[in-house]
């Protein structure tokens, strides 16, 4: 169990790949709680996050025999979740939503306006904490994708892009406008 | 959640990841952990796997095929090195074994015999004897590469005698006559001593010819001298100083190289007609066949044939038959002299006219 801690990711899977069960409890005790408030962050409810949360780990075990070292595990494992996603959203009545096929970001012009007609402004740093989730529960599902895939798996924009099945350019832009859009959201506990 | 601050951001970043940090504090609920953690051990514990047999498994085939392919080429390796053995013909060369250093030496001038020297090399067959008659020919000028003697100007006769004791014996096509490659020595002093024993054996049969014309010429003059004591009409001097001089004055010439005593009698034939011509009614013939066996005494015949003269006609022609049945030609024609002077006009049975008529 030792030596299964000092092994990467990428290690920990090929060994369960092979057949060892202990390598997966490690790999999930580290990744359960980014990949859940992922998910959390993009459906908004607990429930459905619980469950897609669930299918995720599910796919996962179903698709070991076939792993390869191609990338890192967590770009692997967070493509999972975007697919699910992707599917969870398909069976919703809104559909996928549009800003994961927009690849043109609004401009940054049109963000700081928005925040000015935010009423909900709070100076407690809990208050910040919680305003910041809001802002970012308001983002669109695509940037807010980039943004918490940055900073739940600390993902460079090469990886959200793995991730998230789009171009470089695409997911630096999304990330771009995702923070832009939160720090004018923030604007007002400066 | 990395908290290294990075190239690209600005400080209100930094400050939104802090934030972001200190809200994002959900995590699953333990039952869900429990959950997805047994189903992970289900999953594994369904196809036990082994985590070190990743080496055999990702080279298993390459090996496989490795393993085939070397098992196949050993086995080529091998069928190669066995073939020769396999695919060469039975009288495949050998290295003769330790002889005198005799070369091919021409055959005696009696003639060879065409069978095969009893002589056997390892890894050649024994060809079979097929009791060829010798060669009518002269002398041979060595030995073929099958043993056979070698003859500058074989006769057909022999040619394909030779072909076909070649073909039954070894199995192949037969050797030209006129081969003179060299035998093993072995294989050759086989032949060698086989000629020897060929030509001691024609030797002797001369011999024997010699002495039989000798014994058949001492037949004829005692029968001629009994004859010619009881010849009422001529005179027993004449018939005696007829036969006895001519016949002693000519010996019984040299046999020819074939060794009969066929031919020797057949010389002696026309000396001993002619003394026997001026004789009176002995009229013995040489027998035209060669007897090489024990004849029977001159003494015992003459009293036979005085005994079927006391016979009836019909009777002594039955005793004639007789001993021409039993071989006895010169006893057998003398008697039937005899019966003929005795009775001229009695009528012959047809196998007694067969000898009268030579």
């Amino acid at each position: 169990m030792a030596a299964e801690q000092n092994l990467t990711d990428e290690g920990l899977m090929e060994r369960y790949r092979d057949g060892d069960a202990g390598a997966f409890d490690v790999l999930y005790g580290r990744h359960k709680g980014t990949l859940f408030r992922y998910i959390l962050r993009q459906c908004g409810s607990r429930g459905v996050a619980e469950e897609l949360f669930q299918d995720v780990w599910m796919n996962l075990t179903r698709a070991r025999q076939s792993y390869t070292v191609q990338a890192r595990f967590t770009t692997y494992l967070y493509r999972l979740a975007h697919n699910r996603l992707i599917d969870h959203y398909r069976s919703q009545v809104g559909g996928v939503p549009v800003s994961f096929e927009d690849d043109d970001c609004p401009a940054l012009e049109g963000i700081a306006g928005s925040r000015r007609d935010d009423p909900a402004l709070n100076a407690d740093h809990r208050q910040q904490a919680q305003r910041l989730l809001q802002l970012i529960d308001a983002l669109p599902e695509a940037q807010r994708e980039a943004f918490v895939l940055q900073q739940e798996s600390d993902m460079s924009i090469e990886e959200i892009a793995q991730a998230a099945g789009v171009s470089r350019e695409t997911a630096k832009s999304r990330l771009r406008y995702a923070i832009a859009k939160l720090r004018a959201g923030m604007q007002e506990f400066k | 959640m990395s908290e290294t601050p990075r190239p690209d951001w600005t400080e209100h970043d930094a400050k939104l990841a802090a934030l972001y940090r200190a809200a994002a504090l959900d995590e699953p609920p333990p039952t869900l952990d429990h959950a997805i953690r047994a189903a992970a051990r289900r999953a594994v514990a369904s196809k036990p796997r082994i985590a070190g047999l990743r080496f055999s498994r990702s080279w298993r085939v390459p090996l496989s095929i490795a393993a085939v392919v070397v098992l196949s080429m050993s086995l080529v390796t091998i069928m190669r090195e066995e073939a020769p053995d396999v695919a060469l013909p039975p009288r495949a060369e050998t290295p003769p074994p330790n002889t005198n250093g005799r070369v091919a030496e021409p055959a005696p001038a009696g003639g060879t015999n065409m069978a095969v020297p009893q002589t056997s090399l390892p890894g050649t067959q024994k060809p079979r004897n097929l009791g060829l008659k010798p060669p009518q020919q002269a002398p041979s000028t060595g030995i073929g590469l099958h043993g056979y003697p070698v003859s500058p100007e074989p006769i057909m006769e022999s040619k394909k005698e030779l072909a076909a004791a070649d073909r039954l014996g070894t199995g192949g096509p037969s050797a030209p006559l006129t081969d003179k490659r060299a035998l093993p020595e072995a294989f050759r002093a086989g032949a060698n001593r086989y000629e020897d024993k060929v030509t001691a054996a024609a030797g002797k049969l001369r011999q024997s010819a010699k002495k039989d014309v000798g014994r058949d010429i001492e037949v004829s003059v005692e029968a001629r001298r009994q004859l010619g004591a009881v010849n009422p009409t001529g005179s027993p001097a004449e018939a005696g100083a007829s036969t006895a001089g001519p016949v002693a004055a000519r010996p019984a010439g040299p046999a020819r190289a074939t060794g009969t005593a066929t031919e020797a009698k057949d010389q002696l034939r026309p000396e001993a007609d002619s003394d026997m011509r001026g004789s009176s009614r002995a009229n013995i013939q040489a027998s035209p066949v060669a007897k090489p066996l024990a004849l029977p005494s001159a003494a015992p015949m003459a009293g036979k044939v005085q005994a079927y003269g006391d016979l009836a006609p019909a009777k002594w022609l039955e005793r004639i038959e007789e001993l021409y049945k039993e071989g006895r030609f010169e006893d057998a024609k003398a008697s039937l002299a005899e019966f003929k002077e005795r009775y001229p006009d009695y009528p012959l049975p047809a196998s007694l006219k067969v000898w009268t008529n030579p």
